[in-house]
């Protein structure tokens, strides 16, 4: 009994300090990003340059992914709820519920987690990467303040692409959902936009889009920020790129239950 | 006065560093260094504060290290241009970008400023044929020519390299050397070689092995 009850506080004491030294670790991170963010600018024009080259990576290169994926998620839903929904007679709700649930939770969500897939792992091998070619020994030996040169750019061009991302996202998902509706005879054009019209707010697309620009800052930091970690290994790589898409999605997840508890 | 002051450096947990160390490096000197390239690159790390010895004291242009604030580590940085083992050229940028960065933050140049001194000192190491490439697509001595070029673009007063040209012809690297003398007060070159160009050159040769440092063996 007194085995089993040390046993017990042991093991809640262990847990209880890994999860303190996690959280004082991203306390850590955040001051260190926030006192980079307002010092001097040591990485200039190339920092610029970093940001825009993100930009277009993130932004530009992925928009066949994104539309491929929001047509898959418009047509599925609408084909296999509208086939259950019109036996019940409610198209209607169908088209409601897609519209609210597309624009505030899966467009930032998703267009978040093909952005994790796609620029979040790249992110983390580039720049651990660059650790272990020793680009970031010879840049903090300039003077030059790595998180200013590798996560600050980042954060900037991934959160602008990110946002652009969900809005272009959610017009294609609800797009091709008002198509096949429409061609499948469940409701005209106008009487589905009509409906949508009903149930979204004209700023909840500015929202999502800020929601989607915020989940891609997030994706950015915990990229490059770990792929900054490390002892500049060979192994440093794989291990910078599981951890970033496994705190990245968490992130993403965790932070859209929030977001579903509190203002639903 | 002097330029790098090192004393009673000993890392603990390296046998190989055991041994106390104190160097003294005036400035307006080149003064080359002979040692294994596990003590050449360890004393370059600690010179630019990327390392911090667990014993003694470093200080370079007269800051002491430990004791830095963070801003004024970064100052002493941008006056020392260097060269460490890998170069550490940024991979995804010119040649001219990657001086071009150099010179920005070593003279507090806006990009167009930085850019001409980029070009100029490419082109005066032979590399003006190939400021738009990437290191990546650089022969070996190419390469090593274009990480000396952004250690000395902007003329910092102390360069520290660390085994710098070693695949470079001799008479290119004198004319290198020589360049370098010309854009910088005080030299630092650390090498494991015998190498009797850059002896020629220099003002103080010193060795440092197991038996110390000295600077009146024949290295």
């Amino acid at each position: 009994m007194t085995d089993a009850l040390v046993f017990l506080v042991h093991s809640v004491a262990t847990r209880a300090r890994a999860a303190g030294g996690a959280i004082l670790t991203v306390i850590a991170a955040i001051g260190r990003l926030v006192r980079s963010a307002t010092a001097p600018a040591s990485a200039g024009w190339l920092g610029r340059r970093v940001a825009v080259q993100q930009l277009r990576f993130t932004a530009v290169q992925a928009i066949p992914l994104v539309a491929a994926v929001a047509a898959c998620l418009g047509a599925i839903v609408t084909l296999e709820a509208h086939a259950r929904a019109a036996q019940l007679g409610l198209s209607e709700t169908v088209a409601r519920t897609l519209g609210v649930i597309v624009v505030r939770d899966a467009g930032p969500l998703l267009a978040a987690v093909i952005v994790t897939a796609r620029s979040g792992t790249a992110i983390a091998a580039e720049v651990a990467t660059s650790r272990l070619l020793g680009e970031t020994d010879a840049l903090a030996g300039m003077g030059i303040d790595l998180v200013q040169f590798y996560v600050i750019p980042r954060i900037i061009g991934v959160a602008i692409a990110t946002a652009l991302l969900t809005v272009y996202f959610v017009a294609i998902t609800l797009g091709v959902a008002v198509a096949i509706a429409s061609l499948r005879g469940i409701a005209t054009v106008s009487a589905y936009t009509d409906t949508l019209r009903g149930v979204l707010r004209p700023d909840d697309l500015i929202w999502s889009a800020v929601r989607g620009g915020a989940f891609g800052a997030g994706v950015a930091w915990l990229s490059s920020a770990g792929g900054l970690r490390g002892h500049g290994g060979q192994a440093d790589v794989p291990r910078a790129v599981t951890r970033a898409a496994v705190r990245s999605i968490t992130l993403l997840a965790v932070t859209t239950a929030v977001f579903v508890a509190i203002w639903s | 006065m002097t330029a790098i002051r090192l004393r009673g450096v000993c890392p603990a947990g390296d046998t190989e560093w055991c041994r106390p160390t104190d160097i003294d490096i005036a400035e307006g000197t080149f003064f080359v260094i002979r040692t294994t390239p596990s003590r050449a690159a360890r004393l370059a790390r600690f010179v630019l504060g990327l390392d911090e010895p667990t014993e003694g004291a470093v200080e370079v242009l007269g800051l002491p290290l430990r004791s830095a604030s963070r801003a004024a580590l970064d100052r002493v940085r941008r006056s020392v241009g260097s060269v460490l083992q890998p170069d550490g050229l940024l991979g995804t940028f010119s040649l001219e970008a990657n001086l071009a960065l150099a010179a920005s933050v070593r003279g507090a140049l806006h990009a167009g400023t930085a850019r001409v001194a980029a070009r100029e000192t490419l082109s005066r190491c032979g590399l003006a044929a190939m400021a738009r490439m990437r290191p990546g697509a650089l022969a070996p001595d190419v390469r090593e020519t274009a990480a000396l070029a952004r250690a000395i673009v902007g003329g910092p007063p102390l360069l520290v390299l660390d085994d710098p040209i070693a695949a470079v012809k001799s008479r290119t690297a004198i004319d290198l050397y020589r360049l370098c003398r010309e854009m910088a007060r005080t030299i630092v070159i650390l090498t494991h070689r015998r190498n009797d160009v850059l002896y020629d050159l220099s003002d103080v040769v010193a060795l440092w092995d197991s038996e110390g440092f000295r600077t009146d063996a024949a290295a």
